[in-house]
């Protein structure tokens, strides 16, 4: 980075102001264009006799010609004692003559194209007053960004004209690339909504001084602030548009790999993360209502447990996310879900869920791929009240999983079918060949639990196996036939 | 006394060449009538040193006005020297018994030795400026406010005038007004001059500074390093280099930059003679120091209107005559008297203290 040492202007930074330097070239000395200037003087005539000081910037202001020998002269002065620039009237910068001896001299000479007393006296208010820039850009930033200020966009444009670099505005972390020789990042965090504080606005800086850098740190404070105040705006409009969510959703479920850059800048504008670790959300009514009506009801009980999850009103319930920039530790998976928990209990009365939640998972296949586990996961808890009809899907939770899906009415008159045979009697058989098979195939244990004796176990197996003609010795007709007694299973 | 004789004629050359500064007129057509007049005839001109001269004996100061290059296009036939001393003997009722240079830089040193062997006329060791001078108002004896009136002026052919009663700048404003209906140069002859005036109003022994250094001139060998050169010619190296950039300004002077070889950085500041000599800036040399600059390889003297970029130079300062380093002089000849806001100094009085 070139700044200079606390406090200083350099003759470098000078050029690069952009107050400046559309009006200020470098004619000679670039090798000593990191001297500090110390003061301004200025100089009426090429002969005045006034003594140039040391880290002076020297300002000519009447015109000279380009071929005039004193500007010879005046570029000795000025390197004598130590100035650390020449500043002529554009015109004399033709010749090649005087440069060539400031070259020799290592003299910084510059040449200024706007009229001649304007610079002097904006130097001299630059070295003696600072922060005057500082507070110009503030009153300037409030003044502009106040009222009514549109999106995100007339923000940065905004920002932009007021800084005199371009100004960026990043929601996620790992968005800004990395600094370059001789620029300065200066960066401002935005807001804490779901991204907590991980959204940027910033700007690369050339070579600015310290009191220009301040400048440009405070200013992007008041476009952080308005910022904030555009994104809360606009996700107010988001959660109120039912509409605008679900067609959100649906973009968010489709996308490939590498969101849109239209996608991104919408799910920013709608508050919705999309970069980080996604644990998916379903909460699923236990009878039919109005889901929309119910929604703030919802949101509140969720925030109140300190839960802000993206939630998207769905079939009949709410599907969403919640997000965090790393994966959630054991201990921290079970706060959430303890969360859920308390925010389901609270709405119990008048509203009533089945809540399922999935594994997290990262980036915006990981969404999807979240959320379909917890609506599977919500489908399995519907079905177990004496769990709070809530789940979590974890290692565990895959198998029951896998055995809640044939439960599902697709299969189960299949397995009607395949038991239909044992029918006959109370339904004795049924309940003996699922105690038999839960058991492991052992006639004892399966007798304790029917509370029968041994033999009228074995006399039942055998007249289970002649009337289904299977043989329980075969692994695969066990395992059909016990999952067919588990999906005719009453609950 | 000395005898200047048709063997001195490069000597003449060299000498006056190096003591005009870069201007005067380059004398070459003039040196080259001088070869004629004093080897057809086998002439000779008597140099007298003004201590030698009787107590009545008046000397008149006798040359040309006007562009070398106009006397070169349209020389003069022979009569217009005459011409004007003829004039300025009738104006002032007597014949002066001898004559002097009014410039010993430049074309009018030969063009005195000229005069005073088509005049058959002693000519005295000194002139009036000695160097080369643009302008009678810096003429020696104007500038100790003697009277130069009566001024003849005669153009080709002889037809002459009289410019009488004038102060100096409308009596210089008339004659180049004259000079520039006749063609472009004039023989001038100014107000004859007594043994007095001659010590205290003129330059004394420029023609034997001239011939001196016509001498010198003439034994240098290329083998001779610049400080060597000058040295021998009675002066100092101030730099040598290639002239980078040549450029003119609308206030008159010209501007040359020459970056030495050892990166030091000269610019030469000129009008009709070179003026200042600055080195990184700083100010080294000024008028009335003589500047020559000379040809890297021939060691020959470059006026200022031959000067161009890419030539190889090298700077001598040669001293100032004395006569402008008097307290009451000086400001005639400082740079100010030119309209450049540089202090007069002399490199060689910083040399040698």
């Amino acid at each position: 980075m070139n700044v200079g040492p606390s406090g200083a202007v350099t003759v470098r930074a000078v050029l690069q102001d952009p107050r400046w330097r559309d009006r200020l070239d470098a004619v000679a000395g670039e090798a000593q264009f990191d001297r500090k200037l110390a003061s301004v003087q200025v100089l009426d005539s090429l002969t005045a006799d006034r003594g140039i000081e040391p880290g002076a910037a020297v300002v000519l202001i009447t015109p000279v010609g380009t071929t005039d020998w004193r500007i010879d002269v005046l570029v000795r002065r000025a390197a004598s004692a130590g100035a650390a620039a020449l500043v002529l009237p554009a015109d004399a910068s033709g010749t090649s003559g005087f440069r060539q001896l400031a070259e020799r001299l290592g003299q910084p000479v510059l040449a200024w194209a706007g009229p001649p007393f304007d610079l002097a006296v904006d130097l001299q208010v630059a070295l003696t007053s600072p922060e005057t820039e500082t507070v110009r850009m503030i009153l300037a930033a409030h003044r502009s960004l106040a009222g009514e200020v549109g999106t995100i966009d007339d923000v940065l444009a905004t920002a932009s004209d007021l800084v005199g670099e371009p100004v960026e505005f990043t929601p996620e972390a790992a968005d800004i690339a990395m600094p370059m020789d001789g620029r300065t990042i200066i960066e401002q965090p935005v807001g804490r909504g779901r991204h907590g504080g991980d959204a940027r606005v910033w700007t690369v800086v050339r070579d600015p001084t310290p009191d220009r850098a301040a400048a440009v740190r405070d200013a992007l404070t008041v476009v952080a602030g308005t910022l904030e105040r555009v994104l809360a705006q606009r996700s107010v409009e988001v959660e109120r548009n039912a509409r605008v969510r679900s067609s959100l959703l649906a973009d968010v479920l489709e996308s490939g790999e590498i969101p849109t850059p239209e996608l991104r800048r919408r799910a920013r504008e709608a508050d919705w993360p999309l970069v980080g670790s996604h644990t998916g959300i379903r909460l699923q009514l236990l009878r039919p209502g109005d889901v929309l009506r119910m929604t703030p009801a919802v949101g509140s009980a969720l925030d109140a447990e300190g839960l802000a999850p993206v939630l998207v009103e769905q079939d009949e319930g709410w599907s969403g996310w919640l997000t965090s920039s790393r994966e959630p530790s054991v201990g921290r998976s079970r706060e959430v879900a303890a969360a859920l928990r308390a925010a389901q209990r609270r709405l119990a009365p008048h509203i009533e869920l089945a809540v399922g939640v999935g594994r997290p998972q990262t980036g915006i296949r990981g969404i999807a791929a979240s959320m379909a586990e917890a609506a599977d996961a919500a489908r399995l808890a519907a079905t177990h009240p004496e769990r709070g009809r809530f789940f979590q899907i974890d290692q565990l939770g895959l198998a029951q999983l896998l055995l809640a899906w044939v439960r599902t009415e697709s299969f189960q008159p299949a397995a009607r079918t395949m038991l239909e045979p044992l029918e006959a009697g109370r339904g004795e058989l049924v309940r003996t060949l699922g105690a038999y098979l839960d058991s492991g195939c052992s006639l004892l244990e399966t007798a304790a639990v029917l509370g029968v004796h041994r033999n009228t176990v074995a006399t039942r197996v055998e007249r289970i196996q002649q009337q289904l003609a299977v043989d329980l010795a075969d692994a695969d007709q066990r395992l059909a036939l016990h999952l067919a007694c588990r999906a005719l299973h009453v609950s | 006394m000395q005898l200047i004789r048709f063997a001195d004629a490069d000597v003449v050359e060299l000498g006056c060449a190096l003591l005009s500064s870069g201007g005067g007129g380059s004398p070459r057509g003039m040196v080259g009538w001088l070869r004629r007049l004093l080897g057809e005839r086998g002439a000779q001109v008597t140099l007298v040193e003004p201590g030698e001269l009787a107590e009545d004996v008046v000397a008149l100061p006798i040359g040309f006005i006007g562009s070398d290059i106009s006397l070169e296009e349209m020389p003069p036939g022979g009569p217009e020297l005459p011409s004007a001393y003829e004039a300025i003997s009738r104006a002032c009722g007597r014949a002066p018994q001898a004559l002097m240079a009014i410039e010993a830089g430049g074309l009018n040193c030969p063009a005195a030795i000229i005069a005073a062997a088509l005049l058959d006329l002693p000519l005295v060791d000194a002139d009036l400026v000695g160097r080369a001078s643009p302008s009678i108002d810096l003429f020696a004896p104007a500038v100790g406010g003697v009277d130069v009136s009566p001024i003849a002026l005669a153009g080709l052919g002889g037809r002459s005038i009289l410019i009488e009663g004038h102060d100096v700048p409308s009596a210089e404003a008339s004659a180049r007004a004259y000079v520039g209906a006749v063609g472009g140069w004039a023989a001038l002859a100014v107000a004859p001059m007594s043994t007095a005036v001659i010590a205290e109003h003129t330059v004394v022994g420029s023609m034997t500074r001239v011939l001196e250094l016509g001498r010198r001139a003439l034994s240098l060998h290329s083998g001779m390093t610049e400080e060597e050169v000058a040295a021998h010619l009675g002066g100092v190296a101030l730099i040598s280099g290639r002239v980078s950039e040549l450029s003119s300004a609308p206030d008159g002077t010209t501007t040359a930059w020459i970056p030495s070889r050892d990166g030091r950085i000269a610019t030469l500041v000129m009008r009709s003679e070179y003026l200042v000599v600055l080195v990184d800036g700083e100010v080294v040399s000024t008028t009335p120091e003589i500047v020559a600059v000379l040809d890297a390889a021939s060691f020959r003297t470059v006026p200022c209107d031959q000067l161009r970029p890419g030539l190889a130079v090298a700077l001598v300062a040669l001293p100032a005559p004395a006569f402008w380093l008097r307290p009451e002089n000086r400001r005639a000849m400082a740079p100010s008297a030119f309209g450049l806001a540089a202090p007069l100094t002399c490199a060689l009085a910083r040399r040698t203290g």
